[in-house]
């Protein structure tokens, strides 16, 4: 997906729609004002929860998986969340900062939400990040990773359902290090997301006693991955560690593959590299491509299996980690709601804070230092079974969290 | 630098350079003939590789898929051609209109048809090796994509220069009321020409598939790259559309390697740089004086 340079209809669509979203902004501000307080549903009627996500552009994928698990998790729950009726109301924030502000006054002033979901993108969670306090709204991340949502801008209104970006870097490093190879290659998107990734990589690989030999940033949407490949071999590492998505992660297994590098260097990557969006297009090439990520649909739990029964009668597919995500959104704010008798933002914070949650990836908790989740992650290799790739897991790392500030010499810009 | 890693690069520029020139090659020689710009070209270069996508998923070779992606790009070509661009010869804003609404519709065709999901073509399995020569190891399969994109050059030569249809086309390029004053069918050469050209841009969707990929909206992204290939080139010569593809996949590929993030800024450079030395692109003629 090639973001810098997608000259086409997303631009011309913002030449256009520029002046009525304009006009649109001043009718919001004119009737939503000064915003205020959040608790409009009061305790009794139903459950109101905005969701910010994005269901247009490149990411609307993520938005619509988000949606799916969320959705799968009221259809288990009879749509009720402490004896309650859930209203979720979706909105279109298109990944944009500038949408998302308005879309939050919209869901938080007309609207009068419960509770926020949301949103994707971390640039997006970063604009949102002061409002929540000001106007006592609490958000579940249910997807942004930006370290700093953890660190810098961590709120006691926000607490986050998926991981980390310093999670997705340093979860599978003494791993990788103790298993696979003491010399790695670590190549990520040149994009922020990439390099804290890459960087919290680098750190926790060094931690446990590897030496990173070479890193590399590829911009997001590129079509030939030859002159990486050919810097790889010449780095003669034991392993490569990825962070790429999308169709940058299947260009990047299939020519990792027609390289010759496949048989040579074992690839290990985060979730992406056993999804099905991956793997299925990628064919043969995902054969033995690794991956360090907190859910599979294959993971052996009761919870899980509901899930993932009820996701695939529904969507007619596997859920992925962010439908995962989605689902535990739900399965968050209904926890929440349950322990402290209501939707009082005060008590919701309490019991929200170390609260623990029986999830389709196994339990985990809400750390009080960073409101992000402690949770195991599964290294899981893509193996070939009767025709379709599938995943096999063969390892799990316990209690995976993250510092509460940022680690010394950490340095997320690539130099 | 290392020798190696340069061989490397300078074969992936090629393998992309010539992707571009089949996709480009159409586009501009429409654009020089007909004065049309048509900005849905770049979406029949990926509705190409999505026939391409399911008659292999019907179990054909990927033989059978290239030719039947190629002879549905040429109806869809003329289809474009005679039902709707034909409405609006002489009208440029017209049919910059109607091309980029189309480029759309048939992008959202796509993704109700194949899902919005990314898909890739498989390797063919005679060509599914690498190729190792003095510590350089690189895919047979680009080396077959160089190979096609310089067969195809040299059809495109004989074509021009040794044949009548090649005469009339040169002629209609300069003067298309003359050579309708000649007796010869114009608006049966432009369809033909609109569908050879769409067939092109599916050759090169079919046979970027194993190395691009596919999704929905890729065909503006191509698009993009195919415009500056054809100004940089010159509009309306094959031989633009070939020099002009493999200085903007080395430029892409080197700037990759070389300057990360700036590669995309490196060919528009290029591009203004040609422009100022040559204002007509690389092959082009000077406007008339």
């Amino acid at each position: 997906m090639g973001y810098s340079r997608k000259i086409g209809r997303r631009d011309f669509l913002k030449l256009a729609g520029g002046g009525l979203a304009g006009a649109m902004m001043l009718g919001v501000a004119g009737c939503g004002g000064g915003g205020g307080g959040g608790q409009g549903g009061g305790e009794s009627g139903p459950i109101r929860i905005g969701a910010l996500l994005t269901l247009s552009g490149p990411y609307a994928t993520l938005g619509e998986s988000i949606r799916n698990g969320m959705e799968t998790f009221l259809r288990l729950n009879d749509n009720q969340i402490g004896g309650r009726e859930v209203e979720v109301r979706y909105e279109d924030s298109e990944g944009d900062p500038q949408v998302a502000l308005r879309v939050y006054r919209q869901l938080t002033g007309q609207n009068a939400v419960d509770f926020l979901m949301g949103p994707v993108i971390s640039t997006e969670a970063l604009a949102l990040a002061n409002r929540l306090q000001r106007d006592r709204i609490i958000l579940i991340n249910s997807n942004a990773a930006a370290n700093d949502l953890s660190w810098g801008q961590k709120s006691d209104y926000s607490y986050r359902v998926s991981q980390s970006n310093y999670q997705l870097g340093a979860a599978g490093a003494p791993y990788i290090f103790e298993n696979i190879g003491k010399r790695a290659f670590a190549i990520g998107m040149d994009y922020v997301a990439g390099y804290e990734v890459i960087e919290a990589f680098r750190l926790a690989y060094q931690e446990a006693g590897g030496e990173v030999v070479g890193s590399a940033f590829s911009a997001p949407g590129t079509a030939d991955f030859a002159t990486y490949l050919t810097n790889i071999r010449r780095a003669e590492p034991e392993v490569v560690f990825s962070f790429l998505s999308g169709t940058d992660a299947i260009r990047f297994i299939q020519q990792y593959d027609s390289f010759g590098l496949k048989g040579e260097i074992p690839l290990i990557g985060h979730d992406q590299l056993a999804s099905p969006t991956v793997t299925d297009p990628a064919g043969e090439a995902a054969e033995g491509v690794m991956a360090v990520s907190f859910y599979y649909p294959n993971l052996e739990n009761e919870t899980n299996q509901r899930f993932v029964e009820a996701y695939r009668n529904e969507y007619d597919q596997s859920p992925d980690t962010i439908a995962c995500q989605g689902y535990d959104t739900g399965n968050v704010i209904a926890r929440a709601v349950e322990e402290a008798g209501g939707t009082e933002p005060d008590a919701l914070i309490e019991v929200l804070r170390g609260i623990s949650i029986d999830s389709p990836r196994g339990s985990f908790t809400i750390d009080p230092e960073t409101n992000n989740p402690v949770q195991n992650y599964y290294v899981g290799e893509n193996v070939r079974e009767g025709g379709s790739m599938d995943v096999r897991i063969i390892d799990t790392i316990e209690d995976v969290g993250m510092p509460a500030e940022p680690p010394e010499g950490y340095n997320p810009t690539g130099g | 630098m290392d020798l190696s890693a340069v061989a490397v690069q300078v074969l992936a520029g090629l393998t992309y350079g010539m992707l571009l020139f089949m996709i480009s090659v159409g586009l501009s020689v429409i654009f020089g003939l007909m004065g049309i710009v048509n900005l849905a070209h770049g979406v029949f270069f990926v509705v190409g590789a999505y026939v391409a996508f399911s008659v292999l998923g019907a179990g054909a070779n990927f033989l059978v898929a290239l030719v039947v992606a190629m002879l549905a790009m040429a109806v869809l070509g003329t289809f474009v051609e005679r039902v709707l661009l034909f409405r609006s010869y002489g009208d440029e804003l017209g049919q910059v209109l109607l091309t980029f609404g189309l480029a759309f519709i048939i992008a959202d065709i796509i993704k109700m048809i194949w899902g919005n999901r990314l898909q890739s073509l498989p390797t063919p399995a005679l060509v599914d090796f690498s190729v190792s020569l003095g510590g350089v190891t690189f895919p047979a399969y680009r080396l077959v994509v160089v190979l096609v994109g310089c067969l195809l050059a040299v059809l495109l030569w004989y074509l021009e220069s040794r044949t009548r249809i090649g005469a009339i086309i040169r002629a209609g390029v300069d003067d298309r009321q003359m050579v309708a004053a000649l007796g010869i069918n114009v608006t049966l050469v432009f369809t033909g020409v609109f569908a050879f050209g769409a067939a092109l841009a599916g050759l090169g969707g079919v046979l970027g598939g194993p190395v691009l990929g596919m999704y929905p909206d890729m065909g503006f992204e191509i698009l993009v790259l195919s415009l500056i290939v054809v100004v940089l080139g010159g509009l309306g010569t094959w031989k633009g559309a070939f020099v002009g593809g493999i200085l903007v996949g080395m430029v892409e590929i080197f700037g990759q390697a070389y300057f990360p993030s700036l590669s995309l800024v490196i060919v528009f450079l290029l591009m203004a740089g040609v422009l100022l030395v040559r204002p007509a692109g690389l092959f082009g003629r000077s406007p008339a004086a």
